[in-house]
Parts: C-alpha cells; structure tokens; sequence
C-alpha cells in the first residue's frame, strides 16, 4: 500500500480541471437544454391553460347569448301571439258585427219583404172579397134594398146627436152651403123632398142640396158638406172591413 | 507483481517520477470524457426531438440530480459538478478497467487519497458557500465545545475511510484477478471481471453518495438550525 505524493497533488489537479472541463461542456449546455425545455413546456402549459380559459370564456359567453337569444326569441313568440290573438279577436268580432249586421239587413229585408208579401196578399185578399161583397151587393142592390137603405140614411141623419149636428154645422164656411148627396142609385123625387127636410132640420145652414149618382157608392147614400162626409152605405162597410182586416193582418205579422 | 498503476512510471526526470500509469489513464479518461461531452452536447437541443446520445446524458444528470435531491432535499444546481464529476470519474475509470492493458487509476492510493481529500476539502469549501463562515465553523462546537476534537477526527477518519474503501475495492479487485490468472486460467476470471465490473459501478455510486452525504450534511445543520430560529 503504497502512496505518492506527488501523484496525489497531480490527481487532485487532474480531477479539479475535470471537474471545470465537464461543468463547461456537459452538466452547463445538459442543464440549460433541459431548463429550457423544461421552459418551453410550461409556457406551452401556460398558453393551454390561457386558451383553456378564453375557450371556457367564449364557451359561457355563447351560452349566455345563446340564453338572452332563447329568452328573446320567447319573449317575442309571447308578444306575437298576443297581437296575433288580440287582432284574431278583433277580426273575430269585427267578422261578427259584419256578419250580425248582414243577417240583421237580411232579416229586415226579409221582414220587409215578408210583411209587403203578407201585405199584398192580405190587400189582394181583402179587395178580392170586397170586390166579391161589392159585386154580389151590387148584384143583389134591387129597389127594394135601395129603398131600405135610404131608409136607414134618414133614419141616422135624423138621429145625429146634437154635438156631431153643431160640429157639421160649424164646419161650414158660409151660411148658406151646398150639400151633395151621393147615392148608387137614383133618389126619387119624394124622397128628395124629405131628404131636404131633414137635412134643413138636422144642419141648419144649409140651402141648397144637390143630388149625384156615382155606382162607387155601393148600395148606399153619402152626405157631403164642405168635407164633412156621412155615409151610410155597404160600401163604407166593406171599406172599414177591408181596413181594418189589412190593420189586423199587419199587426199580426210583426208580432 | 504491480499493485498500483502508480508503480508504473513512464518517465522521469532527475531520479524523480513524473509520469506514472495513474496520471496518463487519468488524462486519457478525461480527454475521453470531455470530447464524447463535447460532441454530444455540440449539437444538443431544446426542442422535444433530441438525439440518442444527448438522451443518454440527459437522463444520467437527472438522475444524479434526483440522487442529489433525495439525498440532501436542497436544490442539485450547486452540488452537481462536483459529486457528478467524482460519479462519473470513478464509472468511467473502472468500466474501462475491462480493457486489457487498461490500469484503472482508481487501483491507484495515490488517486482515491486525492478524491477523498476534494472531499475533504469540499466539505468546509461547501458548507462555508452556503452559510458563511462563522457558522460553519460553530457547527464544529456542536452541541458542546468539548466535542470539538471528537468532530475534527471524525471529518478525517471519513475523509480516510471514504479513500480507502474505494482503493481496496480497486485494487482488490486486480489482486484478485491476477491471483486467479495464476490458479484458474480460463473462463473464471472473465467472472470475476463481470463482477469487478458491477463492484466498480456499485464504489462509484457509494462514494458519490458518501461525499453528497458529507457535504450536505454540513448544510443540514444550517437548515435545521434556520428551522428552529423560524420556529
């Protein structure tokens, strides 16, 4: 076991510049690749990460629009449909006063239409048997009945109650008036005579009487001073008949 | 029969030995180790594409680094020159004893002395470099001043211990071979090479990480001492 130490001293200085040489051409250029690797990667990892983040970032932000868009788009469809449905509504109802106002022009019209049929039947029913009553009265219209007729005129003439003599009386105009009797038929001249007696006794004022025969006048008599008219005919009758038939008629039809 | 390559001296000048067998394998190991560094990391680079033998350095000085860490459980950048360098030394010098006609120089006294006294050296060069001086030196009072003389001959019985358990096991190792030559000629000592092989690479670690323990210890204290001011 021998030692030198000269060797030793020289080993020493061997291994101090080995030392030196090594760190200069292996552990620096080895240590500083690996660092900077190292480096590269964690600022690889850093940029990750920030992507990472600014994707997650991105990624809530779409989701949050996408959110305001959905609740947008709801909320208008919301919005829409109430118009859509107020104007419906609005359509519905302007539709239906439209179509109630048609159906109310119609059923008048109808109506209308009704009633003037149910008119001009009921006129043409009433003058069909007035002119039926008028043709077999006529038919029938002999002296005999002309004679009670006339008759029956007096009697009512005669019989006029003092308000409705006074009323015909103050209708006329002048003192003296004219009266005309219409008749169907010819008055014979003792009838005139008496006629004008009950007249001059019944309205006083009047002078003169003149006499007409117009056929219109069915079987019946017709006293005429100054639009004052007393008539008592068949007629007359079949007249306020047929009026009062067309009356009865009408009402029973708007009912 | 030569035990130590440092009996082989190639040249001398004024009956003094100048140039023995340890220091020119020592060189050749060196020029060896610096050119293949030097070629290698010529071309090195950052970038995630990295050559075979570049991958091959890489992954030795992090594992001496993770070595370093899990040993001293401070930062590797300060240590690592050092304590890689005797690593990678000591390696290279007794894989390459394989080579006939190759004297590794770590058969050498002469070479182990002069490692364990870097050690040596180091161990105070280090301490000082990270806690100063005054501190360093109290942890030679520790814990009484009458254990000063204790921790002075401990620092150079280990500094001893550490040198002559690597030139044992080196020269040992040629003893044995040549001894066997002698007995069995053939096929057993190709054995004992192989395993002269795996005892060189198993000194290399155990001085490395001897020294490591060494100086970091010397460290340790420090930190355990800013430990218990923190507290």
């Amino acid at each position: 076991m021998n030692m030198n130490w000269f060797t030793v001293i020289a080993q020493i200085i061997n291994f101090l510049v080995l030392v030196y040489l090594l760190k200069r051409f292996l552990y620096g250029p080895i240590v500083k690749a690996m660092d900077e690797r190292q480096g590269k990667i964690e600022q690889r990892e850093n940029d990750a990460q920030e992507k990472i983040l600014i994707a997650e970032g991105r990624a809530q932000d779409y989701i949050e629009k996408t959110a305001k868009l959905d609740q947008e788009k709801n909320e208008i469809l919301y919005h829409t449909r109430q118009e859509a449905e107020a104007e419906k509504k609005d359509y519905m109802e302007k539709a239906r006063d439209e179509i109630d106002a048609q159906k109310r022009l119609w059923q008048d019209s109808m109506m209308k239409e009704k009633v003037q049929y149910l008119a001009e039947i009921q006129r043409h029913i009433g003058s069909q048997s007035y002119r039926i009553a008028k043709r077999v009265l006529e038919d029938l219209a002999t002296m005999k009945l002309e004679k009670i007729l006339f008759e029956v005129f007096l009697d009512k003439l005669a019989s006029l109650e003092a308000k409705e003599k006074s009323l015909i009386s103050g209708n006329l105009v002048r003192p003296s008036s004219r009266a005309v009797i219409n008749s169907a038929f010819e008055i014979s001249e003792e009838d005139k005579k008496r006629l004008q007696t009950v007249i001059e006794e019944a309205l006083q004022g009047v002078e003169q009487v003149e006499y007409r025969v117009s056929p219109e006048i069915i079987s019946g008599v017709q006293l005429e001073v100054n639009g004052y008219h007393l008539e008592w005919s068949i007629g007359e009758y079949l007249k306020s008949f047929e009026e009062r038939f067309l009356i009865a008629a009408e009402s029973e039809n708007l009912s | 029969m030569k035990l130590s390559p440092d009996q082989i001296v190639y040249f001398k000048w004024h009956g003094f030995e100048i140039l023995n067998a340890t220091i020119v394998f020592t060189w050749v190991i060196m020029i060896v180790l610096v050119v293949a560094s030097w070629l290698i990391t010529k071309k090195i680079t950052s970038g995630s594409k990295i050559s075979r033998w570049q991958n091959v350095l890489e992954t030795t000085v992090s594992m001496i680094n993770s070595q370093i860490y899990e040993v001293s459980r401070q930062e590797p950048e300060l240590y690592l020159p050092f304590i890689g360098t005797l690593f990678i030394f000591i390696f290279a010098a007794n894989i390459l004893s394989a080579i006939p006609g190759f004297y590794a120089p770590t058969a050498s006294l002469s070479t182990t002395v002069a490692l364990a006294l870097c050690v040596f050296f180091a161990v105070p060069v280090f301490g000082i470099a990270r806690r100063g001086p005054k501190s360093y030196l109290k942890s030679y009072l520790q814990p009484t001043v009458l254990m000063l003389p204790f921790n002075i001959i401990g620092e150079i019985s280990r500094t001893l211990a550490l040198s002559v358990r690597l030139y044992g096991n080196m020269m040992s190792g040629t003893v044995i071979i040549a001894i066997l030559l002698t007995l069995v000629p053939l096929f057993f000592p190709v054995v004992m090479q192989v395993l002269g092989l795996v005892t060189g690479m198993i000194q290399a670690y155990i001085f490395a990480i001897l020294a490591l323990v060494y100086i970091t210890s010397a460290s340790q204290i420090h930190q355990d001492k800013n430990k218990q001011e923190g507290e």
